[in-house]
């Protein structure tokens, strides 16, 4: 898919681990992994508000547009 | 809410004993079945036209044209029984419902070739009666092969869609 979803590198940022996430965000750590291995199909707006909530930081930084050839 | 969730509850109770149901009948089908498949060849060598109008050969022929007419309809029936017990474990839509349709449809083929087979097998048979009775058993089968097409693909659409809403999160 050309969106690619950076969650990774934005908890890296925060130093954050996925259970913390996990535990802030209400979400399950199967979903959150489906999420951080890029093989979600789609996002809830609701899920991205407390993501970024969570991480303080803007949507942009959590998904990226990559060109496909 | 409270109403809204005992209308669900109720709803997957009549679910379940309707899938019971279904399994009772198949087992039914399936006993019947065996039964005709034991008693049809003695009936067959007992039976005054068969044993006037057929000679050894040919009434063991059709006594073996039965028997086989018998077998794809138990394997399709056993399939069925597969698709209740997937049902009841709350695994409907998943690839191995596609597999035993695409199976049953096999099965809907194969019975309505082995019926086709015998009109030109058994000239000797060729009165009204068994015509009739071979082409109704090869247009029913027919119908179920569309019909259970039809079926895999809509539970081909249902299996895309589920993978999509478990993937939305």
């Amino acid at each position: 898919m050309a969106i690619n979803i950076n969650l990774d590198v934005v908890m890296a940022k925060r130093k954050m681990s996925v259970t913390e996430l996990s535990g802030q965000i209400g979400l399950t750590l199967a979903n959150l992994s489906i999420l951080k291995n890029n093989k979600a199909k789609a996002i809830r707006l609701t899920t991205l508000d407390s993501l970024c909530r969570a991480l303080e930081c803007q949507p942009a930084d959590i998904l990226e547009y990559v060109k496909e050839n | 809410m409270k109403k809204k969730m005992n209308s669900k509850i109720d709803s997957n109770r009549i679910g379940k004993i309707k899938v019971n149901a279904l399994r009772i009948i198949v087992y039914l089908v399936m006993a019947l079945t065996i039964l005709l498949m034991c008693f049809m060849p003695r009936y067959i060598r007992s039976n005054s036209f068969f044993s006037s109008a057929l000679g050894y050969v040919e009434r063991s022929s059709v006594i073996i044209y039965m028997l086989l007419c018998c077998l794809p309809f138990l394997f399709a029936l056993f399939v069925v029984k597969r698709i209740c017990d997937l049902i009841s474990l709350g695994n409907s839509f998943s690839v191995t419902t596609l597999s035993y349709l695409t199976q049953i449809v096999t099965c809907c083929y194969i019975e309505a070739i082995i019926n086709v087979l015998a009109l030109i097998l058994f000239p000797i048979l060729l009165n009204i009666g068994f015509v009739s009775l071979n082409l109704l058993i090869v247009g029913i089968c027919g119908a179920v092969a569309v019909f259970t097409t039809v079926l895999k693909e809509l539970v081909k659409s249902a299996i895309r869609l589920r993978e999509e809403n478990e993937l939305t999160i």
